[in-house]
């Protein structure tokens, strides 16, 4: 079995009466990138900082790295670096002197700094103060920082939010060539299924504060379902011939049945025309994952 | 001990461009050349009315016109502000959260940055008391007729010593009370609405028997006691600001400990 870097076991977590997480066990397994997908709100961020030991729980079911949380906070967070929310950075000071700041209070030296901002690609950028920094030079910045210390494990929490597309190709290619060529784990939080689908190699879906999904991307891809689509010279009667023998059929400016096979579709075409019908298309489209995400979600 | 030193390196480096460290310098210096220009400019009226007043005394008059604006006025102000300016770089870059998930206990975040701004607000009374007796003695040079040259210096340093650690003793339950509540909250209004309120509150009940109960009358009670040639420095307000300062910084850490970094 794959070691596990975090895991969570039926984790709950309530502000004042509100529910916020539901049983959440998570599991991430070391290496590679995993991808924690929910819309906003759903208790992404309350998960990272109870796994930060930010927030307080009074349960003591978070494990990292095999630990429990509570018992061996400054060992666990040794190991850590993280990114929540927007970026943390003094804006009077530089892209080197927050580093720097930072540096102080881990004990490293002055020649990583300048390791993390070839990294980040701060190094031209090293003596501008980072008020003057864009969005996703601070991203990056925020990143420099979790990397410092060389954790063995990377949390950021959505951090292309509010990048232009450039932005968002930089931190990607970042946090790729972070797993790839610096043999980090990385969780990544997002509320972009199209980001996450990129880059993770592991995905779990989290809405209202449950898990819906969890496993490998693979596992994902074969979640997703296909379509027959067809579109008739009147769609409404071809809804009415179908509707008894395919109970879930919808119309959408075209019908739509849930694919089972090839036979199945030349049945449909064949019993359309039959029925005085002019079948102007069929053919099988897959469900993206967009839209799985929001079944999943919707669910 | 090595990562508590640190951390308070870590403070110097991140403020050191900021009005949290060079308010610790500015108001000494402000203060004191005011009163030294004062002095240069009025000279000789200053003589008319102290003719006869032997050089110690002229020193007294010349130390309190600094140490009576800072004693009464603006150190309890001062501290307000200097307690928020260090929090507030935290609350501005919303830093609180990454600090507080760094391999570092808590204990050691929050009493490196208590300790961080009483060393700001000692090393502003120093400067005040270095200043104080540097103008002076320039003073004396420039013009002899104040006859400030003329005094034991080593009474005048070290009485001036004396009267600034008693002061600052007496601040100890200000800075721990402010600094909690600008920890706490992000809002400046709260700790300086509140800051402001004790003051007045302090001002009004001064002459009440157990005002040295309230903590911003300490500052005033600790200067009205120095009076005479034997200052003694605990006084019964500075022990009582002791014991704020022990509740103060006591409490907040454990508020430190329990309190979740939203």
């Amino acid at each position: 079995m794959q070691e596990l870097i975090i895991q969570t076991k039926n984790l709950n977590f309530n502000f004042a009466q509100q529910k916020v997480l539901n049983q959440l066990s998570l599991e991430v397994p070391k290496g590679g990138i995993y991808g924690f997908l929910g819309p906003n709100g759903s208790g992404k961020t309350t998960t990272i900082k109870l796994l930060l030991n930010l927030l307080k729980s009074d349960e003591k079911n978070i494990f990292l790295f095999g630990k429990e949380l509570q018992e061996n906070r400054t060992e666990i967070l040794k190991k850590i670096g993280s990114l929540v929310e927007q970026p943390a950075i003094y804006p009077h000071l530089t892209g080197y002197e927050n580093l720097k700041t930072r540096a102080l209070l881990l004990q490293v030296s002055k020649s990583k700094i300048n390791k993390i901002l070839d990294i980040v690609g701060l190094t031209d950028a090293a003596n501008k103060k980072s008020e003057k920094y864009s969005l996703g030079m601070k991203q990056r910045l925020g990143i420099g920082l979790a990397l410092l210390d060389d954790p063995e494990l990377l949390i950021l929490d959505e951090p292309t939010n509010g990048l232009d597309p450039n932005g968002i190709i930089e931190i990607r290619h970042l946090i790729k060539d972070l797993a790839a060529n610096h043999q980090k784990t990385i969780f990544i939080s997002s509320h972009l299924l199209a980001e996450i689908e990129r880059i993770a190699t592991h995905v779990g879906i989290i809405n209202k504060g449950k898990m819906l999904f969890q496993g490998n991307i693979h596992e994902l891809h074969s979640l997703k379902t296909s379509l027959i689509c067809i579109e008739t010279n009147d769609n409404e009667a071809a809804q009415s011939i179908l509707k008894s023998k395919y109970p879930s059929l919808s119309l959408n400016g075209h019908l739509e049945i849930p694919f089972e096979s090839l036979e199945q579709m030349g049945f449909i075409n064949h019993h359309l025309i039959q029925n005085d019908l002019i079948v102007y298309s069929i053919y099988k489209q897959k469900k993206d994952l967009e839209s799985l995400f929001l079944d999943i979600t919707n669910a | 001990m090595k990562t508590f030193l640190l951390s308070l390196h870590s403070e110097y480096y991140k403020t050191r461009k900021t009005l949290a460290f060079w308010g610790a310098i500015v108001l000494p210096v402000f203060l004191c050349t005011v009163v030294f220009i004062g002095y240069y400019i009025k000279a000789d009226d200053v003589m008319k009315k102290l003719a006869k007043v032997p050089p110690i005394a002229i020193w007294g008059q010349y130390s309190f016109a600094i140490v009576g604006v800072m004693g009464t006025l603006l150190l309890p102000m001062y501290l307000v502000f200097m307690t928020y300016s260090v929090n507030n770089i935290e609350h501005k870059a919303d830093t609180w959260k990454s600090l507080f998930s760094l391999p570092i206990p808590k204990w050691k975040i929050y009493y490196s940055k208590a300790l961080y701004t009483v060393l700001l607000i000692t090393l502003s009374m120093l400067l005040f008391v270095g200043l104080t007796l540097a103008y002076g003695y320039i003073l004396g040079w420039l013009k002899p007729q104040l006859t400030l040259q003329n005094a034991d210096m080593a009474k005048v340093t070290s009485y001036l010593a004396v009267i600034y650690l008693k002061m600052f003793l007496a601040s100890l339950g200000i800075i721990s009370i402010q600094f909690l509540m600008s920890l706490v909250w992000k809002d400046f209004l709260k700790p300086m609405g509140i800051g402001f309120l004790l003051l007045v509150t302090a001002m009004i009940v001064l002459k009440w028997e157990y005002s040295y109960l309230i903590p911003f009358t300490h500052p005033i009670k600790a200067l009205m006691s120095s009076s005479g040639k034997e200052v003694e420095i605990l006084t019964k307000e500075v022990w009582v600001s002791f014991a704020y300062a022990a509740v103060f910084f006591t409490a907040g850490y454990f508020i430190v400990i329990k309190k979740s970094v939203k």
